[in-house]
């Protein structure tokens, strides 16, 4: 065999592991219901907050527990908890994508993006993520 | 009619003018180079010549004519016009002017065109022989961009979005009241400038990003030209310089992203992998492969299909994050993105467009009618079906075949394989896995691509699939509704820090290799000294950073060894000689961003760890987010901090944080004062920027992730006085909690020293002894006192400043055991706390010397290849 064909199948290998890794690492745009029915794995659900509900944040005890109603595309609410702090004008977001899984009743969030009148540029929207759980390491 | 006043409409013709003179300008210049090719050998061709060099010099007067306008337009704060009201305002200071010219789409393309046109306007002079071949892709291009400005309406559809539309005709407007009365200007200032932008960084970033973009240009419309004139490797030696120059250009825009990210952003590092930093990183990757496989073309004259594939994927992958980052797709997903201008089919038909001219280039006249007919019928029928992007891809596929099996038979046989022990041969491997790098990075990116991709027919065939063969990967491919990866920055890292690994190690190892073949013995004996050094560095400096982990130990040897390679390289066999010593310093400043970027973000540590009392469990063990109430002391980290209230200047409120350390006689000393602010904006919303205290070593990078925001009134009525106090019935043992602090009544003290309170001998004093626990864990003690003189009683108040809490024991009920407290606090106590996070980032500054010795050293190499070839065209 000559070394271009062995480069040649590396290169084919690697190429379909990235594919596969791409679909298999990803994670799924659902909502409420069905990240109910399966509780413990990861989703993103999409939804709007819903502004009459409290939100609650009260750093004095827990500057890393926000928590808030979030009801989601279809118009099932549930409660978010959020381990980080509150992001900054999180009531003036339009909409809200939140990842992380159902425990329970409740939705454990560990990263929010939220939409919020533009902010950037020319955009209707703008859109800001807010982490909790510490960027893994190189 | 509305009779407006004020407004000035001249300067929005005379824009949009400009704006078609670019347009029919490039198109011109297009068609009369094509012709001029044709007819190269008549003497016809010297007409065409004059023609389109005409046409060209009108699209670059005109692109100017177009950005004078436009400053004119922002400098007067004409807000009749859409884009100056989107992207500026009265308050705005001048030296921003720049910002928002190019902060909106239309005027990032234009930034974008004005390059390419000062680019083409030098490669004019300078081309030669490839003048009319190179000109006209460069023209087509042009001409396409230019169309992005034109902003004409067929119905609903537009093509492209003119910056000179005013704001009463924009369709978010037109139906609004305001716009009907005639004298609407006089009230009407900007929507400003997003004050994220208002910073140095916005003024150099984009110049440089686009003009690396537009560098990938040249070599492309080079590559492009050797097609079509069938001289498939005489482009590479005019197109060298050009390539490095772009390599320079756009590495260092790149990296000024990230530098401005770290200084000014709250992302909390330097890179995220966010698909619009992504998406310039790929095109950079296969560029800087193409350059070193169009050296290895012309050094030995091989893999010449490599060569042109990369410097064609270049500059499509330039087009398709343009399409990612502006389309709107990446809606969900990026937090930069521009939203969309509802352009998608424009920039589509464009990348497919570039994706098809070469396979027209690689047919004969005959096959390329017949392959004319079978395209424009595909798209017909693409658009008229449901079966648009399967035939889409097949079409794709179908011009890349072409464009290849062309090549290919137009080339020689290879008939010798490539030695092991040849640089070439490793040159080529590496350029191959920084393609497959680039692969999996825009893989990754497109999900929001392949969930379009997917929707409906091929998400029904995995739909039916999984039903005869259930797994998770038919699953998710049936849904079509693939999200970002659960934890982004792991999955790039998986892959990507392997191929570093191997292109770290290639890049030293090839230095030690000659061109054609490498005699073992010499080899061995050269590089096992290298080998050696690169090891006994990884150990020390592995050891000093405290790194363990495997894969980054792996890499940071890699990383050592290209260092010292090329350093080896430098000195032993260029010996240290400066013009050929640029692409030598260039890999060693690879070399350690590589090692700064594994030890600052392996080794990067919260230091801003939640100690507080109060733990939610082990639901929330996420701790990077500390209390600081003001005037309280707390550890962390090293050192001790202070929040010492906050000031405001300007839009801006900065809090004032101290650092100390204690020092050998167990007293603290003052370090530094960080001052992280939030810039506050009630229209956009409040924006927190970082802080960072840099050190040779080490770099602390502190933000305010919280703090309540209020405005100056605000701040006045409640600066002094206290709260109403709260009274409290405790008995020994119990505890209170206030609003910054936790308060345990330890017990009664009966001897209390009367002199110090300077109460007389007869009184009778007791107190209450009270334990002052800070949420950070500090502990205070207090004592208000009881006293009993002669038939009257009274109390001796506390204050404990550093809470801003007062105390007072105001009755003892002998009965029930019980102290009657009474708990005042400071008006300003409630919500006077902010929550920061500090990340302290080790060896950063390895990152940075890397990065600006990789942009000396190709800078370097472009100056000596220009050099050579000015030589050359002297000795000719």
């Amino acid at each position: 065999m000559k070394k271009t064909h062995i480069i040649a199948i590396v290169l084919i290998a690697v190429a379909i592991g990235t594919i596969l890794s791409t679909f298999l690492d990803s994670s799924t745009y659902a909502s409420f219901t069905e990240a109910m029915e399966t509780p413990g794995k990861e989703f993103h659900v999409a939804g709007k907050l819903n502004k009459v509900k409290e939100l609650s944040y009260n750093p004095e005890q827990n500057a890393n527990l926000f928590s808030f109603y979030l009801v989601d595309n279809e118009g099932m609410e549930k409660k978010v908890l959020f381990n980080g702090s509150k992001p900054q004008d999180f009531e003036r977001s339009e909409s809200v994508v939140i990842t992380g899984k159902m425990k329970g009743e409740e939705f454990i969030a560990d990263k929010i993006l939220m939409k919020c009148p533009s902010k950037y540029n020319d955009g209707k929207e703008e859109l800001q993520e807010f982490k909790s759980a510490p960027s893994a390491s190189l | 009619m509305i009779d407006y006043q004020g407004e000035h409409l001249i300067w929005g013709q005379l824009g949009h003018l400009f704006t078609i003179l670019s347009f029919v300008g490039a198109l011109l210049s297009t068609i009369a180079y094509t012709l001029a090719h044709k007819d190269r050998l008549l003497p016809e061709a010297n007409q065409w010549k004059t023609i389109a060099r005409t046409g060209f010099l009108v699209h670059s007067a005109a692109v100017i004519g177009i950005i004078v306008v436009m400053f004119w337009m922002l400098f007067n704060h004409y807000f009749e016009f859409h884009y100056v009201w989107q992207h500026s305002n009265k308050e705005m200071p001048m030296q921003y002017i720049l910002s928002c010219f190019w902060e909106g789409q239309e005027g990032s393309f234009l930034l974008w065109t004005f390059w390419n046109m000062v680019l083409a306007n030098i490669l004019i002079r300078i081309a030669g022989a490839w003048e009319f071949t190179t000109m006209a892709i460069i023209s087509m291009v042009q001409m396409f961009l230019a169309s992005m400005l034109l902003g004409v309406y067929i119905g609903d559809a537009h093509i492209g979005s003119s910056p000179f539309l005013l704001l009463r005709d924009h369709p978010d407007f037109m139906h609004l009241p305001f716009v009907q009365s005639a004298n609407y200007l006089e009230s009407l200032d900007g929507r400003g400038l997003n004050p994220l932008l208002q910073n140095w960084w916005m003024t150099i970033h984009p110049p440089t990003l686009f003009l690396g973009f537009s560098s990938t240009l040249i070599p492309f419309a080079f590559a492009m030209a050797g097609l079509w004139k069938g001289e498939f490797r005489e482009w590479i030696k005019p197109a060298l310089p050009w390539t490095f120059f772009g390599v320079s250009i756009l590495g260092t825009g790149i990296l000024m992203g990230g530098a401005w990210a770290y200084e000014a952003l709250s992302f909390g590092g330097f890179w995220a992998w966010d698909p619009v930093e992504n998406a310039s990183l790929v095109p950079w990757l296969t560029f800087v492969a193409g350059g070193h496989i169009m050296l290895v073309n012309k050094n030995k004259g091989q893999s010449l299909l490599t060569a042109i594939f990369l410097i064609f994927a270049t500059f499509i992958l330039i087009l398709y994050s343009t399409f990612l980052t502006r389309s709107g797709i990446l809606g969900d997903s990026s937090v930069h993105a521009f939203t969309d201008l509802g352009m998608t089919g424009q920039l589509l038909i464009y990348l497919l467009f570039f994706i098809w001219l070469p396979s027209a280039f690689m047919l004969k006249s005959n096959q390329l009618t017949i392959w004319l007919a079978i395209s424009g019928s595909l798209v017909v029928i693409s658009l008229a079906t449901g079966f648009m992007k399967l035939l889409t891809g097949g079409f794709l596929i179908v011009s890349l075949i072409i464009m290849f099996r062309g090549i290919n038979k137009a080339l020689p046989k290879q008939t010798d394989e490539e030695s092991a022990t040849s640089r070439e041969f490793w040159m080529f491997v590496g350029a191959l896995v920084l393609l497959i790098s680039a692969f999996q990075i825009t893989f990754s990116t497109s999900t929001p691509v392949i969930n379009k991709f997917l929707a409906g027919n091929l998400a029904n065939m995995f739909a039916s699939l999984n039903e005869m063969m259930p797994n998770e990967l038919f699953k998710k491919l049936s849904e079509a509704k693939l999200a970002p990866q659960k934890d982004v920055i792991a999955h790039y890292n998986a892959w990507q820090v392997p191929f570093a690994l191997v292109i770290a190690t290639l890049m030293g190892f090839t230095q030690f290799l000659k061109y054609k073949k490498t005699s073992m013995g010499e080899f061995w004996k050269r590089i096992l000294l290298s080998v050696g050094v690169s090891l006994l560095l990884t150990g020390l400096l592995a050891y000093v950073v405290g790194l363990s982990d495997l894969m980054l130990l792996l890499l940071m040897f890699a990383s050592l060894f290209a260092v010292i390679g090329n350093a080896d390289y430098l000195f032993r066999v260029l010996k240290g000689k400066m013009p050929k010593a640029g692409p030598s310093i260039a890999h060693i400043g690879f070399g350690l961003v590589l090692l700064g970027a594994l030890i600052s973000t392996g080794k990067q540590e919260f230091i801003s760890k939640n100690t507080s009392a109060f733990d939610l469990g082990k639901d929330f063990p996420n701790k990077e987010n500390i209390l600081l109430a003001r005037n309280d002391t707390v550890k962390m980290g090293d050192y001790h901090v202070t929040y010492r209230g906050d000031s405001t200047a300007g839009i801006n409120i900065y809090y004032n944080i101290d650092y100390f350390k204690k020092n050998g006689q167990g007293r603290y000393s003052k370090e530094f004062t960080l001052h992280p602010f939030i810039q506050t904006n009630p229209r956009m919303g409040n924006v927190a920027e970082p802080a960072t205290k840099h050190f040779i070593h080490k770099d602390i990078f502190t933000h305010v992730t919280y703090a309540k925001v209020e405005t100056p009134e605000e701040k006045v009525k409640t600066k002094d006085g206290w709260q109403d106090p709260q009274d409290y019935q405790l008995k020994p043992g119990d505890t209170v909690f206030t609003s910054n602090a936790m308060v345990i009544l330890e017990g009664l003290e009966k001897n209390v020293d009367k002199a110090k309170y300077k109460l007389e001998e007869s009184d009778i004093a007791v107190g209450a002894k009270l334990k002052v626990m800070g949420l950070n864990g500090d502990i205070g003690s207090v004592m208000p006192l009881y006293v009993i003189r002669g038939f009257s009683t009274s109390s001796v108040d506390t204050v404990m400043a550093s809470k801003g809490l007062q105390f007072s024991l105001w009755k003892i009920d002998p009965e029930k055991e019980t102290f009657h407290i009474r708990i005042a606090e400071k008006t300003t106590n409630a919500g006077d706390f902010i929550i920061l996070k500090a990340i302290v980032f080790p060896a950063i500054n390895i990152l940075w010397i890397g990065c600006i010795l990789m942009g000396i050293g190709t800078g370097l190499a472009v100056w000596n290849r220009t050099r050579k070839s000015a030589k050359t065209i002297a000795a000719d």
